[in-house]
């Protein structure tokens, strides 16, 4: 490196020189242009120097223009899902309930709901299916991928009835509390439910319910009827939860159960338990969802002007400036972190703009302009990037509509022309020049490659090589173990090194005198000390 | 801040009952416990863990269950916040709080009073432990990699991006079938990579996915206590106790050589917040035993307890001086030492070229490794 730089330095004094000799033959002309507008946005329609480009969820953002304006237009929307499935045998599946696989005497969906009908007795064809349940499964399918989107409320509902034999003196009926019975613990019930699963059922979660508890009263006679009642359903927000769960584990489907459970315990010698008419009548499921807008995308519209050429222009002065306004006041509770991004040939102006401050009305980004001189390249098409920055992750319920406009780099340069040059000059011409170009190259070189760690001149020339599409050899490097061993191995040197040094001191020698008083009063106050005792273990 | 510790246990005549609770004002539904334990029971009825959600309390539950083929099935449950994940404070604390209030639980018999005093004793170990999980939030950085590398899928975690930048959904997947476990909340189990500027999260242009690029990459090891031994070399706390320090470090010195089982050790004794601060302190100088800090009143911390285990993991050493007075010195450091992936560079350059992953996946990846060098080499100058 050092070899380097002493060649370009004296490189840099023999071109001083012969400039120097030279300078007073020849004469350049200047070329003097002064906030020359090189790139500018937006006519109507908006020409094709000006293009969008999204990186991060497209389905957020979408860049379009109207009207000489260029438009960030972010996709935030509220939809509903309610559950629309005919009531009938092809739409809801009958299922087993793996828990209880017994089935019920009869079971079915039709135009009046989901219907059961079961009969246990414990003398009956000595039948063991003393609890019996049906599943009907209806797999939802989402029109929208529940990944970019956060439910923000949902309700469900049921109603239920059921007829059964109460206190039939031939046939027997439903035992419940109070009822006279032989034996008795948890009586004769119905128990109706609605869970949500993923389509595996991996996750189930039940979000209504309703067990009967004294449905079949013999008081009530030879039978018992339960009116239209409601399921109890979970907390809205827990449905939500629910909900969320089995549409993260598949992003469009979920199955929606009605289960039925019929449990009929052997309360007498004759046990016979008769539940006639079972029904759930219908169901209703429906939730309000909005779009999730994620961070770190972003929306830029990039307008390319120009190159200039290096050899011969000299930059100024470049001032950029736009316009921007917001059709309705930016979310700032849910997204503080938004913002304006501006780059000039893909590198940051270090300022931003808080969408939070953004109005119904056009306003300029910078009145005086950003100044942004150092930014420009030259040799490459000059280009500016306006970037609208989502910083938060945050739902968003109604599109915004973000607008700019007036964007105009202004670039202010002088290009060197040379005179004509006289014959008998051209010796020291050429040599100057020849000796320029290689001072260029040296700086260039410096500049671009060799001031550089060798590890970044690695990753920058296998990053252009990946560019280009060329291919690379093999970069040797250690793994991880191995540069974990060497640190240690290091540390480890230093240690032995240390300790070297402490056998060469004769080890009965007098300390040095040396304040010690930090040792002597390191005690907290007396209350904070913990009594004198022996660690266990530390023999 | 986690809510506080419900213990159930199964018996086969009164069902499911709670053992104990604490915070004892901490209110506690059957219903919801009978539904946790309904969540541990389905399939083999194994010992494990599982993540709940209790509609009554509002709260997710970080259960652990013995099974039902243990002497007494006990249930240890930890009561969150809605928005707390056991992952949080790091799935390895969690196994280690369950452990010892089992072993407290195990002390229990027949003995009236002898219950009594152990379960005085557990309440204790409960309130320290709830005092614990509050000040896992707050990490150090070498804290926040002690953590990644003391879980199971920290490390895994870090051996797949070691390999290469794969987006959450993918590095989710990869998860689950090497851990054989369902990952529910990825982002809070990757947040300690993010925290501690291990990776770096971004879009690639054209895939709308998030993707997680290894900018950095550590290595845990025991190092000498620097400050120590310079100070022992000056004959401090005193000619005695120095010779025999600096005796003991290059005894133990001599034979060390880091393996992933001690480097476990290191890492339990880094994410502990209480062994950490007697670390920080005793990096200093070295203390009598009977004039060391006891540390805050809130953790009501059994010191000496704690000093005892580290001891035993040979990170701190007691030694006697000539009058027979004991001090507590640190017999080694851990070092937690970050450095630049620079392996990262190769498996870019194979991965692109085999096609494995896109060239924007490859340039974005070298633009975060360009980037971070400099922070590497400014560290380093420094």
């Amino acid at each position: 490196m050092k070899r380097t730089s002493t060649i370009i330095m004296g490189m840099s004094a023999l071109c001083i020189i012969l400039l120097l000799y030279t300078s007073s033959n020849v004469l350049a002309r200047e070329e003097v242009h002064t906030n020359e507008v090189w790139i500018s946005g937006f006519d109507d329609p908006v020409g094709s120097h000006w293009s969008t480009v999204i990186v991060g969820d497209d389905t957020d953002i979408n860049g379009s223009s109207s009207s000489g304006q260029a438009h960030y237009d972010l996709l935030g929307e509220e939809l509903e899902w309610q559950l629309d499935a005919p009531l009938d045998n092809d739409t809801w599946i009958a299922v087993n309930n793996l828990a209880y696989p017994d089935l019920p005497d009869d079971y079915d969906v039709n135009s009046e709901g989901f219907y059961v009908s079961h009969m246990w007795g414990d003398t009956y064809q000595q039948r063991a299916d003393q609890v019996t349940s049906i599943h009907f499964d209806y797999n939802v399918n989402m029109p929208n991928n529940m990944s970019d989107y956060t439910i923000t409320s949902a309700s469900i509902g049921a109603v239920v009835n059921a007829t059964v034999h109460a206190n039939d003196p031939d046939n027997g009926g439903i035992e419940v509390p109070g009822d006279s019975v032989h034996q008795a613990a948890d009586y004769d019930y119905i128990r109706y439910y609605l869970l949500v699963s993923d389509l595996l059922k991996d996750k189930v979660y039940e979000i209504a319910y309703n067990k009967t508890s004294n449905l079949g009263a013999d008081a009530r006679g030879v039978l018992d009827t339960m009116s239209d009642t409601l399921m109890v359903p979970v907390s809205e927000e827990n449905l939500i939860f629910f909900l969320t769960s089995v549409l993260n584990t598949n992003n469009y489907n979920f199955t929606l159960t009605v289960g039925i459970l019929i449990f009929a315990e052997d309360n007498r010698d004759t046990d016979r338990d008769y539940f006639d008419d079972v029904f759930v009548k219908n169901v209703s499921l429906s939730f309000t969802y909005q779009k999730k807008m994620n961070q770190l995308t972003t929306l830029s519209w990039k307008g390319t002007g120009n190159s200039l050429n290096s050899t011969n222009v000299l930059i100024r002065d470049a001032s950029f400036e736009f316009s921007y306004k917001i059709d309705v006041p930016w979310p700032t509770s849910d997204s503080p972190n938004s913002e304006f991004r501006m780059f000039i040939n893909d590198k940051q102006i270090s300022e931003t703009i808080k969408l939070s401050i953004a109005t119904p009305n056009y306003q300029s980004a910078n009145p005086d302009g950003y100044n942004v001189t150092s930014l420009i390249s030259l040799d490459e098409n000059i280009t500016v990037s306006i970037q609208v920055y989502i910083g938060d992750n945050f739902e968003l319920s109604a599109p915004i509509r973000i607008s700019i406009d007036n964007a105009v780099l202004k670039l202010s340069y002088i290009v060197i022309l040379p005179d004509p040059t006289p014959t008998n000059l051209r010796p020291y011409i050429y040599s100057s020049a020849g000796l320029l170009a290689a001072l260029a190259t040296g700086i260039g070189l410096y500049e671009g490659i060799f001031k550089f760690p060798a590890q970044i001149r690695t990753v920058r020339t296998l990053r252009r090589k990946i560019r280009r599409g060329r291919s690379s050899k093999p970069i040797h490097g250690n793994d991880s173990k191995t540069i974990g061993r060497n640190i240690f191995e290091e540390e480890k040197r230093l240690l032995d090194k240390s300790s070297r040094k402490l056998q060469a001191q004769p080890s009965k020698k007098a300390a040095p005198k040396k304040d010690t008083s930090s040792y002597k009063d390191v005690s907290p106050p007396e209350e904070n000390k913990i009594p004198e005792k022996k660690i266990e273990g530390s023999e | 801040m986690p809510r506080g510790f419900v213990v159930t246990k199964w018996t086969d005549t009164d069902g499911l009952i709670v053992q104990l609770n604490y915070p004892e004002e901490l209110k506690v539904d059957l219903d919801d416990m009978m539904r946790v334990f309904y969540a541990h029971i389905t399939g083999a009825a194994e010992a494990g863990n599982v993540m709940v959600r209790l509609e009554k309390v509002q709260s997710n539950v970080a259960s652990y269950f013995t099974g039902m083929d243990s002497p007494t099935p006990f249930m240890i449950n930890l009561l969150l916040e809605l928005g707390e994940d056991p992952d949080m404070f790091g799935e390895a604390v969690i196994k280690d709080i369950n452990e010892t209030i089992l072993k407290y639980l195990r002390q229990l018999g027949t003995s009236i009073s002898a219950n009594y005093e152990v379960v005085k004793k557990l309440k204790q170990y409960l309130k320290n432990a709830l005092f614990l999980l509050e000040r896992l939030k707050y990490l150090t950085k070498e804290q926040l990699l002690a953590q990644i590398f003391y879980s199971e899928k920290g490390r895994k975690i870090l051996e797949l991006l070691r390999e290469r930048a794969y987006s959450k959904k993918q590095l989710q997947a990869l998860l689950e079938e090497a851990l054989n476990k369902i990952i529910t909340n990825l982002d809070i189990t990757i947040d300690p990579f993010v925290k501690s500027g291990l990776v770096k999260q971004d879009w690639i242009e054209g895939v709308a996915e998030v993707f997680l690029f290894l900018i950095s990459d550590f290595t845990i090891f025991r190092s000498p206590a620097i400050h120590l031994i310079e100070s022992a070399k000056s004959n401090l706390p005193n000619t005695f106790l120095a010779e025999k320090y600096l005796e003991e470090v290059k005894k133990f010195f001599a034979d060390y050589k880091p393996s992933e089982e001690d480097n476990l050790v290191l890492a339990r004794n880094l994410t502990n917040p209480d062994k950490f601060d007697y670390l920080a302190l005793l990096r200093d100088k070295p203390y009598p035993l009977n004039k060391i800090p006891k540390g805050t009143d809130e953790g009501a911390l059994d010191v000496a307890n704690l000093l005892s285990v580290m001891e035993k993991d040979n990170v701190l050493k007691i030694i006697k001086d000539n009058k027979n007075v004991e001090w507590v010195f640190l017999l080694t450091d851990i070092a937690v030492r970050p450095f630049y992936p620079e392996y990262m560079l190769e498996n870019v350059r194979k991965d692109q070229q085999e096609g494995i992953i896109k060239k924007d996946t490859a340039i974005k990846h070298l633009d975060y490794l360009e980037k971070v060098y400099y922070d590497f080499l400014e560290k380093k100058e420094k």
